[in-house]
This record gives C-alpha cells, structure tokens and sequence, in this order.
C-alpha cells in the first residue's frame, strides 16, 4: 500500500499532542506530586508548564533550522553522526520505555478493576494489538482519531468534575502552602517528566505546515497544564489531604465518588473511554515515533517496518517490572525525574553546535 | 512456507507490482494465437455465445499474467472441465467474429442502398430478430429518391417517426424548388460527380426537409448501430456514403413518482426515475444556471451503458471533474445495469465497510450537493444518482434538517447520531455490562435484570445473538414479502414473536428493548448502505465485548476511527471536515440557520467560496429590499 | 485476492479474541452482598454477617408472574460467619452461598456497638484498598449484634432491602437526627487531625418500656435504641456514635446530632417543639431551616488555645401553636423567634459540652481551623486534639419566622 506522504493539519497536530499529555494524568503520575507538595499541589503544574514552555521554544527553534526533516535527522546534520546516534537512542528510550511502563501500569489497573481473572499478558497485548492497528495506518489517521475522540475525552471530564462539585470542600485547600516552599520546590523540579512528550513535535515536525510548530505546541502544553492543574486541584478539593496521597489512581477515584442521587452512582462508567482513548493514543503515537527514530537511525524513509520491533520493545519493557508499585516508581524515577533535563541538555547541546556552525540551513553545513 | 511469505509480506514493506493488468473483453473470441497478447481475466469464457456454458478453454495456459496464486488454481480447473463450446461451431463463430469486426471497427458505410441494408440486416441478424425494422420508401423530391429507414421497434416513437420523418419525406417535400445537381436534363456540360450530387441532396434532406429537433451525420456502421440501439433511426438515401441518425426516442418508463427509500415530510416528494434524461431534466429543473454541465460518458464494454456527469462549471473543482470522468471512462467491465455496481468499480477503497459515494433517490439532495460543488453521476436505467465526494457526515445528512426550522433540524440531527451511536454499540454495551461490569448498574435495576434472567437458560453473549440474528432475518425476508401483508407481518412478527420468546424463557424481557432500540436507531440512519455497514459491524461490536467487556469496545472504537480516518473519497478524507479541520467548517453535525450558512466546504475546494453575502437578509437593513450589491 | 483478505481477517480477529472470557460472569452466577455486618466473633475474632439478595423475589413482578409474598420479604438472606479478618469471609461465603461473592452493591457496613467500643481501625479503613468496594457506602453503628440486627431487620414497604437502607439514609434531607454522611466523609474525617467523625446509628426496636413514666421529654432526646414506639419495620435510625481515632466514645441523640448538622453545614430542616414562653406546658411547632450556612470565625489567642466564634442564621415557618395566641402580628413574632433562639442556644450549650466532655471535635472545626496555618507540618505541631477541649465557643443564634401557614391567626374554640 503505497502512500504519499503523511499531512497533519494544526487542529489535529495539537489535539493529538493534547491527548498524549493528557494521559499522564490518568494514571499515578499525580500521586507524586501530591506527596511532594501536600495540599499546594496545584501549583506544580503550573510551574511545569512554564519550564515546558521554555524547552518547546528551544525545541522548535533547533527544528527550525531545517525545515521538512524530524529531530533525529536534524540533530544529525548539527552533531554529525556518533553523537546523533547517541541522541536518537536517548529518543527511542523514551518513547519505548515510557510506552512500555504506560502499558503496564494500564494493564494492571484494568486487571485490578475491571477484568480481574484474566491474565495480563493478555490484556497489555490486546490494547497492543490495538495501537499498533493503528500506528500502521500512518500518523495522519493517529492525528485524525485523536481529533476525533478529544471531544469525547473533553466533554466526559467536563460532566466528571462538574458533577464532583457537591462534593468538594474548600477547606481541603489550606493550609495554603501544603508542605511548605521546599516541598513544593521539590514537586516541581521532580515532576517535569510529564512533560518531556513534547518531543513527538520533533518528530511529527515534517508533516506540519509551514511555521505553525510554535502555536500548537504552545496550545497543546498550555492545555495539558490547565488540565492537569483542574485535575490535581479536583482531587484534592474532593478527598482532602492525606486521604489523596493514599490512592494509586485519584481520577479514577474521583469518578467513583460521583452521586446523582440515588439513581446515577455508578458513573466511573464515563471515565473508562476517557482513560483508555488517551492511553491508547499514547501508545500508537510512541509506537509510531519510535519506529520512526529507528528508521531513521537506519536510514530508511518508511517507518512501518519498525513498528512491530517498537512493539515488541515496548512489550518487553512492559513487563520487566515485577509488580505495579515498581512500575509507578520508575517511571516516577526515570521519566518524571531525569527525563526532562535530559531532553533540555540535549537540546541546548544542538542549538550550541548550531550556533558554532553558524546559523541557517544553508550557511556552512556539512554534508553527512 | 507459504504462510511465511505471506507473513512477511504483510510486515515487510513492499512496492506494489508495476505495470497494466489490463483487462479487454472479447479476448476468448479472438483467433487462439493473439489470444496471449492480452492480459485477461484467466482467459474465462463470460460471454455466452451460442448458448452454450462456459466452458474452459484449453489455450489459456498462455494467460499467466496474474500474479497470484490463483493461476494454477485456474489452470488445473480448465482441464477437467468439458470440451469448449466454441469448438463445436466453428462457422458461427467465424461469422459473429466478422459482424463484430463490422461493427466495431471504422467500416464506412457504403453509397449504394442495397448494401447498407444487407450489411445492416447481417448485424442485426434480420431474419430471425423480429426487433429490427428497414422501412423503404421514396422521398418526394423532384426527382424522387429511394431511400430506407432502419430502426428496432418498441423503442421508437412511432408518432415522431410517422410526423416528423415519413410524412414530410414522402409527402411534403415536393414543395420547394427542385433539388440542385439531380435534374435529368443537364444543359450545361459533363454531369457532376456522383458524390457531389448525392452530397448535396443529404445536406438538403438535412437541412430543410427534416423538422427533427436533433440529428446527427453518421460515417460507419458502429455508429449507425450504436444509435439505432439507443431508439434512434438511421436514414440511408441512395447514393450517399452517410446515414442521418434522427431522434425518434420513445422509450418506456416509469414515470416520476415518490422516492421509495428516502422519503421526507416537509419537501418534493420528486424521485428519480429509470430515464437517464428524465433524471437530468429533474435536476436541471431545480438549478437554473447556463453553467450546469451534462456530460456522457459510455461505461463498460460488452453492453455500454450510457452515464451522465452533471456538475456546475464555475464552482465544481476542475481536478474533482476530471477524476471522475477518467474514472469513469477507465472501466473495462461487461455490464454495469446499476449505480452499486459502477460505485464499487470507481470508489477508491471498495473493500471498506463505508460507501465513499452518496447514492440518492431524490433530485433536490443531487441539486443542493451540485450548488455545494461536487458532481453527479447518473447511470441509464437507474434511479439512485450518486453524488461524490461524500464524508461521513454528508451520511448522516437528510435534506429534511434543512427545510423545517432550525431549532427542530438540528434537534433531528442529533437523534439520529444517537441512533447511530445506539444501533452500533448498543448490544455491545449490554453485553458488557451485564457480563462484565455489573458495578456500573443501579442496584434496583441490577436485581430486574438477575431476577429475570433467572429463568433464561442461556447466556447473554448467546440470548443476544439468538435476538439478533432473528431480527436480521425478519428485516430480510420482510423485504420480500408483498406489499400488504409485509407490513402486517412485520409488526406482528416482531412484537409476537419478542413476547412469545419471553413467555418461552429463551430471552429475558430487557433484551427485546435492548433489540428494538437497535433496530429503530438503525432505521434512523438516512442513507441505506452506510446502515448496512452499520448492521453488520454491530456483530463485531458484541462478539468484542463478550470476550472483553468494555475494553474490548474500546479498542474496538479506537480502531474502527482509526480505520475511518484513513479512507478517502476521491481524495476528500472521510472524516472531513471534523479530522483533518478544515477552514470555516462549521455547520457539518450543528446546522446553522439558514442565514448563516455563507460558505461552500471547504474540502471541496470550490471555485466560489462563498455561498451567501454576509447579511443575506436584505429586508434586516433600514430602507426595506435589496438596494443594489453590497 | 479474496482468499487473501479472508485469512488476513481471520487472523486479526484470532489476535482480537486474545483476552478470552475470563471474566465473563453471567450475573445470576454472582450473589450481591447488599450489607456486612461486624460483631465480635464467638468462635471467632469476628462474625461476619452478610445479607445477600434474592433477585428473583425482588423482580418477582417482572416476568408477568404474581410476586412472591411468603418467606423472604425484602428480598434477601443473611449469612453469619465466625472469621478471622473481613475480606476473607468473602472467601469463606463461598462455602456457604452457591453464588460468587461481590461487593460492589454492599450499601452499610454494620458495626456493633460492642466492637466499636474496642475500636474499629482495622476493619474499616483498609476496605478503602479493595477494587469492589464503594466509598458512597454508608457506615453505620448498631446497638446490639449486628448479625440480629440485619437478619430481623426486614422492609415493609420494598422488595429489595438495599433501597430500603438507601431511602433510610436519604432522611438527612429532611431530619436534623440523621447525619450526611458516608465512608467517605468517615474516612477523611478520620485521618484529619483532631476532628472526630460520626456514623449512624441505628438499633432493632426495644420490646420493653424505654421510659417509666409519661413526663414530657423533649422529642431531641430519642435515639436509636431509646424511642419508644411500635410497629413498622425493625431497624430505627436515629443519631449519631462518635469515634475518635477509631474508638467508639460516645452517643449523640436527635438535638445533639442537629447541632452538629448545623455547625457542619449539612442541616436541611428539622421541626422543633419550642415551648410557649406565655402558656408554660404548651408547645409552638416551628419548622427550623437554615438561612446560609454557619459563620465560623476561629482564632488562636495568646495562650494558643483556640478560640472559636460561631454564628448560626435560620429561618422557618409556623407550624402550629397550641395555645392559639396571636403570635403571628409584626409585634409578637419576636417572642416567637426569641422562643426559637432560647431553645436551640439551650441545645447548643448541652452539645458543646458533651463535645468538651468527650474531648472530640465532632462539629468540625479541626477541618476549619486549618486556614490559620501555612503549612501542613505547622499545623500538625500546633495539635488541635489536645488545644480543643479548652477551647472558647461562643455561639449566636439568629431566627426568622418567614411564613405562617395557612391560617394567619387562630380563633379561640368556644
């Protein structure tokens, strides 16, 4: 099946880069947050969005200097070869090992909530099965499904924490600074992972028209903070401080909490698709970049005969931990902690070879 | 290790095969050494001459132009099959090989009437075909000529031909000035040439003798025969190598009526007829413009049939008309007698489960989808008119959101993507959750359903296909029974036959609800073969979700979106204008009010962008009507 | 080609019916526990007692068949077991009842009065960890045994005992003597610092006399166990226990438990018996709302001890005065109101000291008391359990008489 060149238009590129953000919130990412800051956990994100801000101007501004090529093949042209590969490698690392930890943890949640009998490798290789479906059929119909369902996701959170009102308590929010500044502090700078996803724009950059790299980025980070920032703020409001550094999965409880009544208990019903769309997106989509950095390291112009080594990558990395704790905790420790500043030295490493070769695609490059 | 080919060939990228796998009808008739110069459909034998089966030829073993694995399958095959039919009558198949060479090669036909009428009485093969009619007569010139007309009876209008043919020919044409170049007594020198002369009495017949309001010259045979085939009839005179083809259509048909799939409250209850001119003179009669385009386009290659390709020129996209028309023109196939049949040969991926045309039944749903800038393609003998590009929410559409009024047409639309939503998934759901998740149902309502199902001897997953698959058949065999009792019989079928089930215990109550919602929200959806793909994909949806519950649903929807987004309808993508977003696309699942709708799609990228000025209610501004353009 | 796309097809769906039906569960093979019941075991640390629905007495009228009057009304069994721990009885169920065990529709949680007083710590707060379980249940305390408690406590009105035990509880709406408030409330409450949460509390009715003589007593002072009534269904609710760190300390009856409502901002509406200040052994029934909710002002004085100001605003509607006096003009209705006040000052006085005298903060100002601080850890320092029993409450008291009934004044009877 031949096919021309993927196109991605603004909305869908910056619906699709949404999602991915998004589904960090529906698994226990939040948990350390609140564990760090206590009751001001609210002010992590937005903290984070700021710092991610800054790295997406970096990020785009390195793309910029070749347009039509991603990340991996720009970064080649600036380092040379050695380098970049050491680079790409970094870039596959996190896109595998964060689709391989997101796939475990998402499986042991569906095992211990809904479908308790069944073995997980099952599971974690229907929902696979899944994304790779999709991930072969381009990042153009990855973009257009996440398009697609981000109504879906953003209308059943809405009617979610709409309906949690009833149940919140305003005095949940003081003491005003939780554990005070140092704990705060140490919300933020360890809780940037989330946010280093924003290296798929790198790597959907030549699909995009023209300049608009900047604004959908912007737009789609600035919509994953407000986000969580809705989130961490509505789990705290609804189960007060400690009660929520206790639970694996604050939205999924708050879901549970939600009453209409007599009639309308059981809503958590509405918070499955929201859950399992974002995560599957997720997976396509880090499904699809890692193959494309393969390809890339590879040199080969299609990526498809990569997904399915991703996908049994991503497998294999899914089930490497033992239990769902240990999960949780690398990937607290690995993608939420270091991941970030990873991502910040490597990019400010290519602007400075950038610079040292002198501006422009045309000015003084090398031929690789 | 064939399986290992396959395998790898699905994962391992791969060009696709270069090269024409053409296809030409008629390669079995030709003579057995130029046989594997065509590449062919296995060399099987689909016409049936002579009556006879069709048999395998025992030549095609040179046809191995097929690249998969079905060639040998064939070959094995043409051997054990009996003797050909072909070879049993060699003359007559010599003799239909040369009418056919007659017919359609670039034979021209001949100045004398007497070999005209023969060649054309071989074609038709008068005279056992009744059909064909050769009327001589003489044409009341001074001096008189002889002449014939040739036309297949039934299908002329015996009134056109008698009036506006016979009678001025025979009868009123000695009026007039005798005919130049054919007086007896020539004083002035050498007679001239035959051809003159006879030329110049056709352009006389032509020009001053026949009131025909259409008429075309005709040079050979294949054109004279094609035309009298149409209803046509061809006029020979002696001594000219040309036939004047004249309109006499008269064909018979059924006359314009209701739609009988779509039909709608509030608007014309016009429908399309089998006439392809019909058909074009309905929508030719909505939109008035000079700029609306009718083509003709032959299809296919045994039986052509005639179809027509309507667009507006100055706002349909030039590149969209002329995809169609190559698509159109590239077919090769024996029979094309209906519109499903030429959609599956044009769409671009006829295996999907979605219809990438919208076919219709009613003239002002084509003329609204003209005005927005697509095309239509009418097919002879027809009523269902397709209309391409189309997305999945031109599906969705009915022509009755727009005429009633706003608040009720939009409140219209959203039932009917609830029942959408409800015929897809809703026996999934219920399978899910009464399987899997029964935390998610209301205590009460949770012990109606286990107390019900305590009498039921089987499982959801098998209650819910048993209802399922029997409403199916009711829907199916409903189509066939007559009219009167079909209609009795459905009500009583379903309602009957739902309380018995649950009086017997095979299924619980709560299903047969479960079961009629279906069927209703499947009935909501306007267009026919999309509510087909939506029928069979429900299946899938609960076999899903018994084997998973709701994550299977999920992952079901995830893929199934994911599917839709990537097919494409003459390159408009399927999903448009939700995913990919294009400019100013609102209005596809909330209709705007009629005022506001100031812009054609945007994917159709039409040659006017705008529909409406911005205020197109010019009695809003102080001062009363329109006062001039904006 | 069509063989091709065939296979190709088959495979897919192959790999699709990866996950099987593990979990396929039809849900007449699952029995669904509507309550446990905890005691102190007699063979046992505990009895766990169970009651489990019978759906097809509850959805006896579904089929088009005749509901089955006789035997199990309200729809349901009880299963009493001696175990070690809560959870695995759902195990051990199994041995009893044909059907799975699942907890995903168990409504109370019934403890006895008897394991509450030696704390409950263990028992409640871990179920939060099980996937079955529901926060939105409510936990209730019972005088008693518990497993008697659920097996004689059957519905008149409904077939299915677990709407029954929903629509007792939705009485917070229009009683001031049942609390708002569920497992979830308990359990936050529980872990916050100093403040000590309610549970129902509910009782079967007593067969001897709960009261000698018939002296007039304030209707406030019932409570679960304490009403003296018959007939109706078995199970009386009525009042609170109060718990500190998980430990059973005390009662609240139908007055006390008002005042916590009103201080916590989930009273609706109670009617009161005011006792007329002209005509002493004559009452005015007032109906009591609340205007907006509490104004609670907490302030830490120099000695670091708390001091708390409180202002409640209500409102309410005549609902009839025995003595037939014209209370209603402009000119008397501030007796009336003053009346209202008098009494639930009086009230409050009596609950803010039961308050003091079991050192627990049931009204919940620890939750309010938290704004003064700036961080977590100083709050913890500052240690309200210990600062508020020599807390300063000062309450004040504001009542309106809106609307008067239908009768603007009463003729006197002849």
């Amino acid at each position: 099946m031949m096919r021309g060149k993927p196109v991605i238009g603004v909305s869908e590129a910056t619906t699709l880069m949404f999602v991915l953000l998004l589904s960090r919130i529906f698994l226990a990412h939040i948990v350390f947050i609140i564990d760090a800051a206590a009751n001001a956990a609210w002010m992590v994100p937005i903290a984070d969005t700021i710092m991610a801000l800054a790295a997406l101007y970096l990020l785009v501004a390195v793309l910029k200097r070749e347009p039509g090529l991603n990340l991996a093949e720009t970064g080649e042209r600036l380092v040379g070869p050695y380098i970049n590969t050491g680079f790409s490698l970094y870039y596959l690392v996190v896109f595998v090992a964060g689709a391989g930890l997101t796939l475990r943890q998402l499986s042991e949640r569906v095992l211990s909530g809904f479908l308790p009998d069944t073995p997980i490798s099952l599971v974690s290789s229907f929902i696979l099965l899944g994304s790779l479906a999709v991930a072969y059929l381009g990042p153009e119909a990855v973009a257009r499904t996440a398009r697609f369902l981000v109504s879906v996701i953003v209308v059943s959170t809405l009617v979610l924490i709409i309906m949690t009102v009833p149940l919140w308590q305003t005095n949940a929010m003081y003491p005003l600074w939780g554990n005070g500044l140092p704990g705060i502090l140490k919300g933020i700078v360890n809780n940037t992972g989330d946010f280093v996803y924003i290296l798929l724009l790198g790597f959907i950059y030549p699909f995009l028209p023209g300049d608009r790299a900047l604004s959908i980025g912007f737009w789609s980070v600035a919509a994953m903070g407000a986000s969580m920032f809705i989130f961490v703020l509505v789990a705290i409001l609804v189960f007060a401080y400690p009660t929520v550094s206790e639970l694996n999965n604050p939205t999924f409880e708050v879901a549970r909490m939600v009453n209409l009544g007599r009639f309308g208990q059981r809503l958590e019903i509405l918070f499955l698709p929201i859950w399992m769309f974002s995560n599957l997106v997720f997976l396509s989509i880090s499904l699809y970049a890692g193959s494309s950095v393969l390809a890339t390291l590879s040199r080969v112009t299609d990526n498809r005969p990569f997904l399915f080594s991703a996908a049994v990558l991503t497998m294999v990395v899914a089930f490497m931990p033992q239990s769902e704790p240990q999960a949780a905790r690398w990937t607290h420790i690995f993608i939420s902690r270091y991941s970030f500043y990873i991502l910040v030295g490597i990019l400010l490493a290519l602007i400075g070879a950038g610079l040292l070769k002198g501006g422009g695609k045309d000015d003084g490059r090398q031929n690789l | 290790m064939s399986w290992l080919k396959t395998l790898s060939k699905l994962i391992i990228y791969q060009k696709p095969p270069s090269g024409p796998l053409g296809f030409e009808s008629g390669v079995e008739d030709r003579p057995p050494d130029k046989r594997g110069q065509a590449g062919g459909n296995d060399g099987r034998n689909l016409d049936a001459t002579n009556g006879n089966k069709a048999g395998a030829d025992a030549a095609g073993n040179g046809q191995d132009h097929r690249k998969n694995g079905s060639r040998s399958r064939m070959s094995r095959r043409r051997k054990t099959r009996g003797t050909d039919g072909r070879e049993n009558y060699p003359q007559q198949v010599e003799k239909n090989l040369e009418i056919d060479r007659i017919w359609q090669e670039q034979v021209g036909l001949s100045h004398r009437l007497e070999e005209n009428g023969e060649v054309l009485e071989k074609v038709f093969r008068v005279p056992e075909n009744k059909d064909a009619v050769f009327r001589s007569f003489t044409i009341g010139t001074r001096p008189p000529a002889r002449a014939m007309l040739v036309f297949i009876d039934g299908i002329t209008n015996a009134q056109v031909q008698n009036m506006a043919v016979l009678q001025p020919l025979m009868l009123l044409s000695g009026a007039g000035d005798p005919v130049p170049g054919r007086r007896t007594d020539n004083p002035d020198g050498d007679p001239p040439e035959q051809d003159v002369i006879g030329r110049d009495f056709f352009n006389r017949v032509k020009q001053a003798l026949l009131p025909n309001n259409q008429m075309a010259e005709a040079r050979t045979y294949g054109q004279v025969v094609n035309d009298i085939l149409n209803g046509n009839s061809a006029l020979f005179i002696e001594g000219c190598n040309r036939a004047l083809l004249l309109e006499t259509k008269g064909w018979h048909f059924r006359s314009v009526g209701t739609p009988q799939v779509e039909s709608v409250i509030r608007g014309p209850q016009e429908g399309f007829t089998e006439m392809l001119r019909v058909n074009t003179t309905l929508v030719r009669k909505i939109i008035q413009r000079p700029s609306l385009v009718t083509e003709f386009i032959k299809v296919g290659d045994a039986t052509p049939m005639q179809c027509a390709v309507m667009y507006i020129a100055d706002i349909a996209n030039p590149d969209l008309v002329q995809e169609v028309k190559r698509r159109l023109e590239s077919i090769r196939s024996d029979m094309i007698q209906e519109t499903g049949l030429v959609e599956q040969l044009i769409e671009d991926q006829p295996l999907h489960l979605v219809p990438q045309v919208l076919t219709t039944e009613r003239p002002d749903r084509v003329a609204a989808g003209l005005v927005e800038g697509r095309v239509a393609v009418f097919v002879d003998g027809n009523p269902f008119v397709m209309t391409m590009p189309c997305t999945f929410f031109n599906l969705m559409q009915s022509p009755e959101d727009a005429y009633v009024r706003w608040p009720f047409g939009n409140m219209m639309r959203i039932l009917r993507y609830m029942g959408l939503f409800l015929a897809l998934l809703l026996p999934a759901h219920y399978v899910a959750i009464v399987a899997y998740h029964q935390e998610f149902i209301p205590t009460d309502l949770l012990m109606a359903i286990t107390g019900a199902r305590e009498r039921v001897p089987f499982p959801s997953i098998v209650e819910v296909l048993i209802m399922e698959g029997s409403f199916e058949l009711i829907r199916e065999a409903g189509i066939r029974i007559p009219g009167t009792i079909g209609t009795t019989l459905g009500i009583v079928g379903a309602l009957i036959l739902g309380q018995a089930a649950v009086a017997a215990n095979i299924v619980s109550p709560i299903l047969i609800i479960v079961v009629a919602v279906t069927a209703l929200g499947s009935f909501a959806i306007p267009n026919y073969s999309f509510s087909l793909s939506i029928r069979l994909l429900r299946f899938v949806y609960i076999i899903l979700a018994s084997l998973s519950g709701l994550l299977g649903i999920l992952v079901g929807v995830f893929i199934h979106v994911g599917v839709m987004t990537t097919v494409k309808s003459f390159g408009v993508p399927f999903l448009a204008p939700l995913a990919p977003a294009t400019r100013k696309s609102s209005g596809y699942i909330w209709r705007l009010p009629a005022w506001s709708q100031e812009n054609r799609p945007d994917y159709l990228d039409p040659l006017k962008k705008r529909s409406q000025p911005e205020l197109s209610r010019r009695w809003l501004r102080p001062g009363g009507k329109e006062d001039g353009k904006t | 080609m069509a063989g091709k796309t065939f296979k190709i097809m088959l495979v897919l769906l192959l790999l699709l019916s990866l996950p099987g039906c593990y979990n396929y569960n039809e849900p007449d093979e699952i029995a669904w526990v509507l309550a446990l019941g905890l005691d102190r075991g007699r063979e046992n640390i505990l009895t766990v007692t169970a009651v489990i629905a019978v759906p097809k007495d509850i959805a006896g009228a579904g089929g088009g068949e005749a509901a089955s009057g006789g035997g199990s009304q309200g729809g349901f069994f009880t299963v009493s077991l001696e175990a070690p721990t809560l959870l695995s009885s759902l195990e051990l169920l199994n041995a009893v009842v044909d059907r799975r065990v699942n907890l995903s529709h168990t409504t109370w949680f019934i403890f006895s009065r008897e394991l509450a007083e030696q704390g409950i710590n263990r028992y409640f707060a871990p179920i939060a960890r099980f996937y079955q379980f529901r926060r939105t249940s409510h936990v209730v305390t019972c005088e008693g045994r518990a497993d008697e408690f659920l097996t004689r406590g059957r519905p008149v009105m409904e077939s299915n005992v677990s709407k029954y035990y929903e629509l007792l509880q939705l009485g917070w709406k229009y009683t001031e003597f049942i609390p708002r408030d569920n497992f979830h409330t308990f359990y936050y409450e529980a872990h916050s610092i100093g403040v000590a949460p309610v549970t129902f509390l509910a009782a079967l009715e007593k067969d001897e006399r709960v009261f000698p003589d018939n002296s007039p007593k304030p209707k406030g002072e019932y409570e679960a166990g304490r009403l003296p009534r018959r007939g109706g269904g078995k199970i009386e609710l009525m009042g609170a226990a109060v718990y500190k760190k998980g430990v059973m300390v005390g009662t609240l009856d139908a007055d006390e438990l008002g005042i916590r409502k009103m201080f916590n901002n989930t009273f609706k509406r109670t009617i009161m018996d005011v006792p007329d200040p002209n005509h002493p052994g004559k009452f005015i029934i007032m109906e009591v709302n609340p205007r907006t909710g509490p104004d609670i002002d907490i302030s830490i004085d120099e000695n670091g001890y708390p001091v708390i100001k409180v202002h409640l605003r209500l409102e309410g509607e005549v609902i009839s005065i025995q003595s037939g006096t014209h209370y209603e003009t402009p000119e008397n209705i501030g007796i009336i109101e003053a009346a209202v006040e008098k009494k639930v000052m009086k009230d409050i006085a009596v609950t803010i000291n039961k308050s003091k005298e079991l050192e627990a903060d049931f009204f919940g100002f620890g939750l309010q008391a938290k704004k003064l601080f700036p961080t977590w850890p100083r709050w913890e320092a500052y240690r309200w359990d210990e600062k508020y029993p020599q807390a300063d409450i000062e309450v004040t008291v504001d009542y309106r008489v809106r609307r008067t009934g239908l009768l603007h004044e009463m003729a006197p009877i002849r």
